[in-house]
């Protein structure tokens, strides 16, 4: 599995804190522009290191995701019938190109937003942000914990209760839906209470009551300074373009275009590069060690070169 | 170094003394085994040294404690959800640093923890790539990677199956006998553990009732009709036969295997009869298939079996074969890739709503079924189900009836894992389903607990229900009407549990293994009586 090579390479020379400015682009990314150009480089881009990073129970956030996509174009159409070129008309419904941009660019920033933060979710653990936070946010640090390990709890808790509730309640599938669905909230909702509350008896039994403040150093390596500076300019560099009004379009009006300039294809270039540096930086990192590293270092002897 | 001298204690949501003159001396080096039914108050008491897991106040006495805070450590009975964050490295490293160490010392102290425990494989996997063995593994390690002076453990073993039971009290022992560390250890039962303490106490309405080294205490207890019930099957064995030799208890398989042998003539071997199935097919499994992925292996895999009215089935096997998921295959929670499921003549689908009619599961995680903010909730929810008009005085009849009136303010989720068990049985029984599915109900019950489910749900078979159950507790096993094993996906053949553990080298009860030689068919404790 080539792509499990190359992920290794870039997680084993990179360090958290370059992977959490990373994170920050691409989320400011993500949210700062609206040229349809810019959005669909930073979408495809995304797409790319989201297929990369991959875990497995990402069937049903991709699934969700589509949804998104889906329901933000059919509401834009709807709702926003603004445009002179008329593509096609049925009934209460006229689909123009201005409109169909529009919607398109919604629902792209939309998908951008959640395919941000899926990297997101893989790519960090529980520890980094603990560490950055409980410096000075002790109690945010315990709300983030709870988010980020709970979400997926929950749904679990919910799948399982209103799956068992059916074994306890007779008349399950009889009138009454609404009210039964909001009984059934409530009952997850305290069974994820009772839950709660049993991470706060585990955070005193490890010591967070009377953590310490620690002294933790990260070390730098090669990668690190040029994923860590790519990212970190790029964000500079987009919030620089923002200010001079450059990337973004005349959302939602009738006159929307596709508007493609020197500017935009900068924009797009240095964006495409910034998200796509995890893959970049584990390409170069698994060539160097087939083409360079295993060649000078290591023996002859059969059973290295199965390791090249 | 820990002294409770006339101690009293009352939660703060509570009217009650959880405690009360508790007189209690722990020495270093103890390893003390605290039991006692549910509900007596030994958590709270083990909960006491570390002041921070209990909201209450102290109404009398003292508690004299040596030790700082931060060297005595504690282990929950729950095994999920104990790691904040993903791997067990990562989770070394917070506990460390929030005690303040440096890198190098935290370093140097995870790869001693790690290789003292055999983990180092485990370090960088996640909660759901563990077994629940390892985890508790974990969990232990966690604790003492602080290198503290106490160690309490409150009900360790109840979520494990016996051979990972097994393992951790082994790695308790070595920790007690090697390093000096001071263990208190609360059990609901006796099995596998008396071996390792020194010391047992019981505990009773918040009161230490006994407290002796442990040969003393076990021969005590069993002169008390209640807690005889907790001895291990062989030490029960050994006081019933009353056998004149004198013996340190607890004894172990080779001795009483020999106590056998000298004392064959004097014993009898008393089987209790058989029910004869010639009763109706109600649930049949053709050829059930069912795998999570496509690539992943086969979870169930071709069974076939039927369930008969007014019979009990119970499934025995290791954690991780497949157990649970057959169950939720059977009641459609998954569904099966092939075969099928005929319930009374009917195929069963999930768009057929009779299953949940017509059966009840009890999961491994019985909180899972909760509906309602008190006990009473739950049992007045259940039985206006069958009868929309059920007064409260009726309710309170049940609740009496199968002795939860004591509880029946109490949040479902603040009960003990036995209680919770014990409550979502009964939710079952109410119900009164033609087939009862149980997915390891003795978990965190007392022995006389696991007695009364007997009673329970022997009435229930008597009235032609079908029950079917996974469980750990072999001994539990042999009181069903039969009796298979699960591995790899595949059922061994439903036999009748003489035949069933006859042939077992390892996978038996104690009682089994010790009395092979000169009683092979005996498999608990009143199998074997005096002449």
């Amino acid at each position: 599995m080539i792509v499990k090579k190359i992920y290794s390479g870039f997680k084993q020379s990179v360090n958290n804190f370059s992977i959490l400015v990373y994170l920050l682009s691409i989320i400011i990314s993500s949210l700062v522009f609206n040229n349809p150009i810019i959005v669909l480089v930073v979408f495809l881009s995304l797409l790319f290191v989201a297929k990369f990073t991959q875990r497995e129970d990402s069937k049903g956030y991709f699934k969700f995701t589509v949804i998104i996509f889906l329901t933000t174009i059919i509401f834009n159409l709807i709702i926003n019938q603004r445009g002179s070129n008329v593509l096609f008309q049925i009934p209460l419904l006229r689909v123009t190109t201005e409109s169909l941009l529009n919607a398109g660019i919604l629902a792209f920033s939309f998908v951008n937003l959640l395919l941000a933060f899926y990297i997101y979710d893989s790519l960090t653990n529980v520890k980094v942000i603990f560490d950055l936070l409980s410096k000075s946010l002790r109690s945010i640090a315990i709300v983030f914990i709870l988010t980020i390990k709970f979400i997926p709890k929950i749904i679990q808790i919910f799948e399982n209760t209103s799956f068992l509730y059916k074994f306890r309640n007779n008349n399950y599938h009889g009138n009454g839906k609404v009210s039964k669905q909001m009984d059934l909230l409530e009952i997850v909702l305290n069974k994820s209470v009772a839950s709660f509350m049993n991470v706060s008896d585990v955070l005193i039994t490890k010591g967070y009551n009377e953590r310490a403040k620690v002294s933790r150093d990260y070390h730098g390596t090669k990668s690190d300074y040029i994923f860590f500076t790519v990212s970190f300019l790029t964000i500079i560099f987009n919030f620089t373009m923002i200010f001079l009004k450059t990337g973004k379009v005349d959302f939602g009006s009738a006159t929307v275009k596709f508007g493609i300039n020197s500017n935009i294809i900068i924009i797009s270039v240095i964006n495409l590069i910034m998200i796509t540096m995890p893959i970049l930086i584990g390409v170069f990192q698994y060539l160097w060690w087939k083409w360079y590293i295993s060649k000078t270092t290591a023996s002859n002897m059969p059973t290295v070169k199965n390791f090249r | 170094m820990v002294h409770f001298k006339n101690y009293s204690f009352k939660y703060a949501n509570s009217q009650k003394l959880s405690l009360s003159k508790v007189d209690l001396t722990i020495n270093k080096g103890d390893f003390l085994l605290l039991i006692g039914k549910t509900g007596s108050g030994k958590s709270t008491l083990l909960k006491q040294l570390k002041p921070d897991l209990v909201v209450g106040n102290i109404t009398e006495g003292t508690l004299d404690c040596q030790i700082a805070d931060n060297n005595i450590s504690y282990i929950s009975q729950f095994v999920d959800n104990q790691m904040i964050t993903e791997c067990a490295r990562d989770e070394f490293n917070f506990i460390l640093e929030n005690r303040g160490y440096s890198t190098d010392t935290r370093h140097m102290r995870i790869a001693e923890v790690a290789s003292y425990f055999g983990i180092i494989d485990l370090l960088d996997l996640t909660e759901q790539e563990l077994s629940g063995g390892q985890k508790q593994l974990i969990n232990l390690a966690s604790a003492l990677i602080t290198d503290p002076d106490i160690l309490l453990l409150d009900e360790p073993t109840s979520q494990l199956d016996p051979i990972a039971a097994e393992k951790l009290l082994q790695m308790v022992h070595k920790i007690n006998s090697e390093l000096n560390v001071t263990i208190v250890m609360v059990e609901h039962s006796l099995e596998r553990n008396t071996v390792y303490a020194n010391r047992l106490a019981i505990i009773e309405s918040g009161s230490i009732l006994l407290d002796e080294k442990v040969d003393t205490a076990l021969k005590k207890m069993y002169q008390d009709n209640f807690y005889k019930n907790y001895l291990s099957q062989i030490d029960r064995s050994f006081m019933e036969l009353k056998f004149n030799d004198d013996m340190v208890l607890p004894l172990n398989n080779r001795q009483f295997n020999k106590l056998l042998i000298e004392h064959k003539d004097g014993i009898n071997y008393v089987d209790s009869p058989r029910k004869v199935n010639n009763s109706k097919k109600v649930l049949q499994l053709k050829n059930l298939e069912f795998r999570f992925d496509f690539e992943s292996k086969t979870i169930v895999d071709k069974v076939n079996f039927e369930l008969d009215e007014g019979m009990s089935y119970c499934l025995v096997g290791p954690n991780g074969v497949g157990k649970s998921t057959l169950i939720r295959v059977i009641s459609q929670q998954m569904k099966q890739q092939s075969g099928k499921i005929v319930l009374d003549g009917e195929t069963v689908n999930n768009k057929n709503i009779d299953i949940y009619q017509k059966l009840f599961v009890l999961p491994q995680n019985p909180a899972l079924l909760f509906v309602a903010d008190t006990v009473f909730g739950e049992i007045e929810f259940q039985l206006k189900q069958n009868n929309s008009e059920i007064t409260s005085q009726q309710v309170d009849l049940i609740l009496k009836q199968y002795d939860l009136f004591e509880l029946k303010d109490i949040s479902p989720y603040d009960l003990s894992g036995g209680q919770q068990e014990f409550l979502a049985l009964i939710i079952g029984l109410i119900k009164n389903p033609e087939v009862l599915f149980l997915d390891e109900p003795t978990k965190g019950l007392d022995p006389n607990m696991v007695l009364k489910l007997h009673e329970l749900l022997e009435d229930y078979l008597a009235t032609g229900g079908i029950l079917f159950a996974n469980s750990h507790d072999l001994v539990f096993a042999t009181r069903f009407d039969y009796v298979s094993m699960m591995f790899d996906g595949k059922l061994s053949e439903f036999k009748q549990p003489i035949e069933f553990f006859r042939d077992k080298f390892f996978y038996t009860t104690e009682i089994n293994k010790a009395s092979r030689d000169s009683f092979p068919d005996a498999l608990t404790w009143n199998n074997l009586k005096k002449l």
